[in-house]
């Protein structure tokens, strides 16, 4: 056998090194990210304490007027940062968002790869990556100018009349812009990728299983809910960690559509709201006008729980993941 | 109790190509029939038509006429048909997301039975009839594919069992086991036939004619020979039936 070479040496620590740099990096972002804005929360995190998590009034205070010292950190006179109403907004809009996108998602995704062929198969498919790549300002504009309408003159009614009976769907359509209209648009956003992802899932299952049940006298529907689905379980639990991290972190077309919600929790499925992400866009001007700073602050720890909740989601996707995983691996070592 | 299959003029194609070129013939109920002959002739594409498993590939088609008993297989349900006419593949396919237990029982929650202990009875008896009670009776709740080749297997032919079929057609369904696991399968076959109507692929012409009472061959789609085992394997009446079953080609 050839010794290696002290060239072919040195070239293997050099890739070495650059491979595990390269492999550093997210998690070097990641950290940095998050020490800057955690370290850019705490003046306010030692002005509120726990109100920020819990306050609903959001309010930069007089900035032209006296400053008040609270727990060593000044502040323009009545000013309070009260995140929950976005917080609410976020999860709220997100979840829902979700709800709506993972049935579609999946059912597009069954019929892209199992039911149809050939070119209407190429041109379906290319249709739905086309989806994923229009911007977000676009979605938000598609959502005020014809989803607002609609909302008002058709849908809200429509859910008025039909689920009514529960109080959190009843309600005035308002303008039309709020949490349901948000919702909609992140659930457009996030269909194509999740369909995408769901439909390669669903062509990875071996065709050997779906005869498997078809065989046995499964109906359509029994085999992709008995065989395909848990058998891309794991994967799919992925892919909705992924978008609703999109969903919650979504800025532009939630500023457009949410109504601009303040100060208030959303009390209808209609109710003007404001995310995490859309208030951190829509204030940071403003607050760049507070002498104290304080304001930037407040959006710097409204950038941290954002990211804490995108990154709780995430872990408890890969838990999920991992359960189910190891289930299956200790059956098989027995 | 078995039934008997009629089959007249079956034709099949994968998009322009045509595998299946007008077969006809009579499969005896409560008998074993082995199909033989080489490989790419449409052996599994002739049962897969039996259960109309061939319509869902994509481009699969067929023309011509199935009969189970006295009804016809193409004016059926699809889905029935394939509770009547269960299936066991080349491959062991147990569904790899369940348990042993559930492998078997699934077909019984969907088919509507409800009751607990009579659908435990049920797995219970197939998974005999499969001869793998015994091996797998302790863990039943354990996933599937932490069995061997041979047990998963015995498994998909329990899983078939379990929804009670007339007919069992089984796609050489020892060919990728051992010789040990192979017999237990052949004697399977067997005690089975009392209650089933067994159609076998096979590339083994002895395990033809262990298993079989009846055996066809055929060639680039069409039935060449079809007739009692011993007489079509000692007496053949086709050239072609002859070449292959002496090793001439094939
Ligand atoms: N999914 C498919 N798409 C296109 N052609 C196919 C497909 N499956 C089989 N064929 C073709 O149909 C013909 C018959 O195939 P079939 O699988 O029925 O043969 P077989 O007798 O079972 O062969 P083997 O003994 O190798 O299993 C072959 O020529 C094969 O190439
Ligand atoms: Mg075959």
């Amino acid at each position: 056998m050839r010794a290696a070479s002290r060239a072919s040496k040195t070239a293997d620590i050099w890739f070495r090194v650059v491979a595990g740099l390269c492999a550093s990096t997210p998690v070097l972002f990641l950290v940095v990210i998050g020490v800057v804005v955690l370290i850019d929360s705490i003046p306010v995190i030692r002005y509120m304490g726990w109100h920020f998590l819990t306050g609903v009034n959001w309010d930069l205070g007089d900035m032209y007027g006296n400053m008040v010292v609270r727990n060593g950190v000044s502040a323009p006179a009545g000013a309070t940062y009260g995140a929950l109403p976005y917080i609410v907004g976020t999860l709220a809009s997100s979840v829902l968002a979700m709800l709506i996108a993972i049935p579609v998602s999946v059912c597009t995704a069954v019929i892209l790869a199992y039911r149809v062929h050939g070119p209407v198969k190429s041109v379906f498919s290319i249709l739905v990556e086309l989806l994923a790549g229009i911007p977000s300002v676009v979605f938000g504009l598609w959502g005020m100018v014809v989803l607002g309408p609609w909302i008002v003159h058709d849908l809200g009614p429509a859910i008025n009349r039909v689920l009514g009976f529960i109080p959190f769907l009843r309600g005035s359509a308002g303008t039309g812009l709020g949490l349901l209209n948000s919702a909609l648009v992140l659930a457009l956003m996030v269909v194509p990728i999740l369909t995408a992802t769901t439909r390669d899932l669903l062509e990875q299952v071996p065709v050997l299983y779906r005869e498997g049940g078809i065989g046995l006298g499964m109906t359509d529907w029994e085999v992709i809910r008995r065989i395909c689905l848990p058998y891309v379980k794991d994967g799919l639990i992925g892919a909705v960690a992924l978008g609703w991290g999109r969903a919650m972190g979504e800025t532009m077309a939630v500023l457009m559509v949410g109504g601009s919600g303040m100060n208030a929790l959303p009390h209808t499925i209609f109710s003007p709201i404001s995310t995490m992400a859309s208030v951190i866009a829509n204030q940071l001007d403003s607050a760049l006008t507070d002498a104290t700073h304080l304001a930037v602050h407040a959006l710097a720890e409204l950038a941290l729980v954002l990211m804490v909740l995108t990154l709780i989601t995430n872990w408890l996707a890969r838990i999920l993941v991992q359960r189910s995983s190891k289930t299956l691996r200790e059956g098989v070592r027995a | 109790m078995g039934q008997s299959l009629h089959v007249r003029d079956l034709k099949a194609w994968y998009g322009n190509h045509q595998t299946l070129r007008g077969i006809s013939m009579e499969i005896p109920e409560n008998r074993v029939t082995a199909i033989i002959g080489p490989s790419g002739c449409g052996k599994s594409t002739f049962i897969r038509c039996l259960n109309r498993l061939h319509e869902t590939t994509p481009q699969g088609r067929v023309e011509g006429k199935v009969q189970l008993g006295d009804a016809d297989v193409y004016e059926m349900d699809a889905v029935d048909v394939r509770r009547v006419i269960g299936m066991v593949f080349q491959k062991p396919n147990p569904f790899p997301t369940l348990s042993i237990y559930d492998n078997v029982a699934i077909g019984l929650k969907l088919g509507g039975m409800r009751d607990k202990s009579a659908q435990f009875e049920r797995v219970e008896q197939s998974l005999r009839m499969a001869a793998l009670w015994d091996e797998v009776k302790d863990r039943l709740h354990r996933p599937a594919v932490a069995l061997s080749g041979g047990q998963q297997q015995r498994l998909c032919i329990a899983r078939a069992l379990a929804v009670q079929p007339n007919v069992l057609l089984m796609d050489e369904p020892a060919s990728a086991l051992d010789p040990i696991s192979t017999a237990r399968i052949e004697e399977l076959v067997l005690s089975l036939k009392e209650n089933y109507t067994i159609v076998i692929v096979t590339h083994n012409m002895q395990q033809a004619a262990r298993v079989a009472d009846k055996t066809a061959f055929f060639l680039n789609g069409e039935l060449i020979e079809f007739g009692d085992t011993t007489s079509l394997f000692t007496r053949p009446q086709d050239n072609r039936t002859e070449d292959y079953i002496t090793g001439r080609f094939g």
